[in-house]
């Protein structure tokens, strides 16, 4: 699909070579194959079996997480949303899956079966949108909007049914030239050129995609609304922050290392940071299994459920123990009250400790 | 644990509330129309389900998984799906009868529900839009329609349900702002009996004042994708609609936003609305409401009444009459943190404080919500409904802040979520029990009149069966992936099955005694 995309554009682009000097070709579509996108790589060998196994089993086929493209930031809060709603590996195997989709799935990749809309949809080339936009901007924006989004004078385009039905101006041309409601002078339709036609149609989709999950505006805005002071309070008394951390030892100067979403994001979830490359690895869930008879076995908590627990001690080995009544296990989330958190914190305390925190500089 | 006479004439209320079902096969989505997932079969009960073994495990491709949708058994073949998949199966040995591969032109493949079957008519639909019928005996294709527009991003996942002579199928997609419907297919020619639209196309249209314009509302999302159900007595199929568009960034929809995010009755010989009510007014979190409305009769305020039950994915639990839509009870079935309690109808009355903010506001349940599409099931033998929930927060943004958001505009991040089974008293809405998983992730269940309660536990990858009454697990089998769609069960030979699908492999258990 990728290729009948790339030649599409390509043959396009022969057509139109004619009358146009200033547009070359596609700068993206040609060279989106995905081996050719590959930077030179810290991915581990196994990366694409850890994500297809941890991805790609229990809640969606791996094609529909990769069926959208995302910068490397997207693919962090991605990942961690996962984590949000389920998603189990080590933190190894976290960094190992963002380090793979980013690696494998950037915006510059090509489309895979499971996206969203036809196989065959076009893809734009960012040169021939921007080359797009002075044309709309001089003859479409009065009436449909610098986004395209529409005004009482003209249609919404990103929600067209020609834009939508559109291949690299094989509808609109046509209705462009021929049933397109008059435009005042000195606009006229009926002249535009094909290159025109496709410089348009590459960037009226530049806009539908700009309406798209994975779209580079795709992300939070500004976050820092809070009062420093209160959040330094709250820091200090009610959140009790301190049993913990200290904003001159843990947390000193964690407003230069941290943006504020990402602060915002660690310090509500701090068991999903496994995204993020990192010095030290972060404190894991650890676990005590007494059995009915025998001493305490404790270490680092590897699977849990209603029949089985199993963990490695300090010394490396693996221990299961079969969960039966008289069996006593005792979990210790290094989290928890983080977890505690959740249930208690308001908006505007999260705002403000936020605020705080990226004071320590 | 249940007294035997209580439970035949329970079973006896059954066969008749339920005629599809004689519990030997399991013909339709929900196994009847009631979308109960209770079946009536003891020969497998709460005493011998510890002899409970493995009859069969039948693997589909990798690259096709997981198994998602709920197998349908009729004559002693099963009918599994994928996304552009179907493959019929010896109910026996799970020995491959046939295979059919659509070849798709695009659509998101993130799941397929199952077949819809009527006669020597098999009927499914396709991520590229297609409503295709096969025949039951080779798989080969009868004919096919196109039921929505790919380019407008629409795509289909659903189980078509067979309601007398209309095949009824809904859609999906929610990236781009399209208006959701559901649509009535003739089983024998195809061709299209009736369109619903969920949101109004037209000014006259109902729920048009839940609308700031036409505009808004033509646009207004509302996908059909959870099978529906019906009850023949009343003539009413029942659809659960989603959310509305644009999801998150909602400042051009200020309203109600009528019909998404509801439950309707329809119908299903011409497709006109009878009644509403909306499980989440104005929803701004991608809280669909199309969770399973599921049919039962029962006694409620004592009186015999009609009821439907919802377990909604915004975290509330409610029960109509479902006759009339009035709300008879509504509560939260997880503890929630969006709403400032319920309107007059029963509806939840979203808190403004917890829509998306731009610089975000942290919210329970988070996207996946308090349940999702997995199907629960009420067991009339326990008056339980059971549901696959998740206590799960999460910070919700406006990306978009302009007035005019399209699409998302916005989305929830980060999260902490765990997961547990909930058993609702429907009389009061209060959870009877509740049994916490120590894995991640939703399951489908199914009950059973032998006192068993069948679910998965998420990532930790156990198949188990619990005693219903008090959710005490009784059985577990280590399928090593989460159970991915709704469990079933039916006989074949006088020997009762239970077969379920987690990741790429259908496994079927089987009593032996």
């Amino acid at each position: 699909m990728a290729a009948a995309a790339a030649v599409l554009t390509l043959a396009a682009t022969a057509r139109v070579a004619a009358d146009h000097a200033d547009y070359t070709g596609p700068s993206r579509p040609a060279q989106a194959g995905r081996a050719a996108q590959r930077p030179a790589t810290r991915v581990p060998a196994d990366a694409e079996g850890v994500t297809k196994r941890i991805c790609g089993t229990a809640c969606h086929p791996i094609e529909h997480a990769t069926s959208i493209r995302r910068t490397r930031g997207q693919w962090e809060a991605t990942v961690e949303n996962m984590i949000g709603r389920g998603a189990k590996g080590t933190s190894t195997e976290i960094a190992t899956i963002v380090e793979y989709l980013s690696a494998n799935f950037g915006l510059a990749a090509s489309p895979v079966r499971g996206a969203a809309g036809p196989d065959d949809k076009p893809m734009v080339d960012p040169k021939a949108s921007e080359m797009g936009r002075p044309l709309f901007k001089s003859d479409c924006e009065a009436c449909h909007g610098a986004d395209a989004r529409g005004t009482s004078q003209g249609a919404n385009l990103v929600r067209s049914p020609i834009v939508l039905r559109d291949r690299y101006g094989s509808a609109l041309g046509p209705y462009l030239r021929a049933s397109h409601p008059p435009v005042p002078a000195p606009t006229k339709l009926a002249a535009l050129t094909d290159t025109q036609i496709l410089i348009l149609a590459h960037f009226l989709r530049d806009r539908l995609n700009d309406t798209l999950r994975g779209a580079p505006g795709f992300k939070p805005g500004d976050v820092l609304t809070g009062d420093p002071k209160a959040g330094e309070a709250y820091f200090t008394g009610e959140g009790g922050c301190t049993q913990c951390h200290s904003a001159t030892g843990d947390l000193a100067a964690i407003g230069r290392r941290m943006d504020p979403v990402t602060l915002q994001q660690r310090f509500l979830f701090p068991s999903n940071s496994g995204s993020r490359r990192r010095a030290t690895p972060p404190p894991v869930v650890t676990v005590n299994v007494t059995p009915e008879s025998g001493e305490t076995l404790s270490g680092e908590l590897l699977q849990m459920d209603d029949f089985t627990v199993a963990l490695r001690d300090a010394s490396g080995n693996y221990h299961s123990v079969k969960r039966t009544p008289g069996v006593r296990v005792v979990k210790n989330d290094p989290f928890a009250k983080h977890v505690e958190l959740l249930s208690k914190i308001t908006d505007k305390s999260i705002h403000d400790v936020v605020a705080y925190l990226e004071t320590l500089k | 644990m249940i007294r035997s006479a209580l439970l035949l004439a329970m079973i006896a209320s059954l066969a008749t509330q339920a005629s599809e079902s004689r519990g030997d096969g399991w013909p339709s989505y929900n196994g009847d129309y009631t979308g109960r997932r209770f079946s009536a079969l003891t020969q497998l009960n709460d005493r011998n389900v510890k002899h409970l073994s493995l009859a069969w495990s039948y693997r589909i491709p990798q690259s096709a998984a997981p198994i998602k949708g709920t197998p349908l058994m009729v004559n002693g073949v099963l009918y599994v799906t994928a996304p552009d998949h179907v493959w019929a199966i010896d109910g026996r040995s799970g020995r491959e009868i046939w295979h059919f591969e659509w070849k798709s032109t695009g659509g998101i493949h993130i799941g397929n529900r199952g077949v819809g079957i009527k006669g020597d008519a098999l009927f499914v639909t396709t991520p590229d839009c297609h409503l295709v019928s096969l025949n039951v005996k080779d798989g080969k294709e009868r004919w096919h329609q196109t039921i929505c527009d790919l380019d407008q991003f629409y795509y289909s996942s659903v189980a078509p349900i067979v309601v007398g002579n209309h095949v009824i199928v809904g859609v999906s997609g929610d990236d781009l702002d399209v208006p959701g419907y559901l649509e009535s297919h003739d089983p024998d020619s195809g061709a299209r009996q009736w369109r619903w639209f969920v949101v109004p196309q037209n000014e006259n249209d109902p729920g048009i004042e839940s609308w700031p314009n036409l505009e808004a509302a033509k646009h207004g999302g509302g996908m059909t994708w959870q099978p529906v159900t019906y009850d023949a007595g009343l003539n009413l199929i029942y659809v659960t609609t989603g959310n509305p568009q644009p999801v998150v960034a909602h400042a051009n929809r200020t309203g109600d936003n009528l019909f998404t995010a509801s439950i309707v009755a329809l119908n299903p010989d011409d497709g006109k609305m009878k009644w509403y009510f909306q499980s989440s007014p104005h929803d701004t979190h991608d809280w669909d409401a199309t969770q399973t409305p599921v049919l039962f009769d029962g006694e409620f305020g004592g009186q015999p009444r009609k009821l439907l039950a919802q377990a909604s994915r915004n975290g509330k639990f409610f029960v109509l009459d479902r006759a009339t839509g009035k709300a008879l009870l509504s509560s939260d079935f997880v503890p929630t943190n969006w709403s400032l309690g319920f309107d007059p109808k029963g509806q939840p009355i979203p808190n403004p404080a917890k829509h998306p903010q731009i610089d975000g506001t942290l919210v329970t349940p988070n996207q996946g919500g308090a349940t999702n599409w997995p199907p629960p099931s009420f067991s009339p033998a326990t008056g339980l409904f059971y549901v696959s929930a998740a206590r799960a927060y999460s910070v919700w943004y406006i990306y978009d802040p302009s007035k005019n958001p399209q699409g998302w505009g916005g989305t929830d991040r980060g999260g902490w979520s765990e997961y547990m089974l909930q058993a609702i008293d429907y009389k009061t809405g209060k959870v009877r029990w509740s049994h916490k998983w120590e894995g991640g992730g939703l399951s489908g269940l199914l009950s059973t009149a032998g006192n068993l309660l069948f679910s998965g536990d998420g990532s930790s990858g156990n198949f188990i069966a619990l005693d219903a009454t008090t959710g005490t697990p009784l059985w577990h089998a280590g399928v090593r992936t989460a159970v991915s769609n709704g469990p079933i069960t039916y006989t074949l030979d006088g020997q009762q099955y239970v077969v379920v699908g987690a990741g790429d492999t259908l496994w079927s258990f089987v009593m032996n005694e």
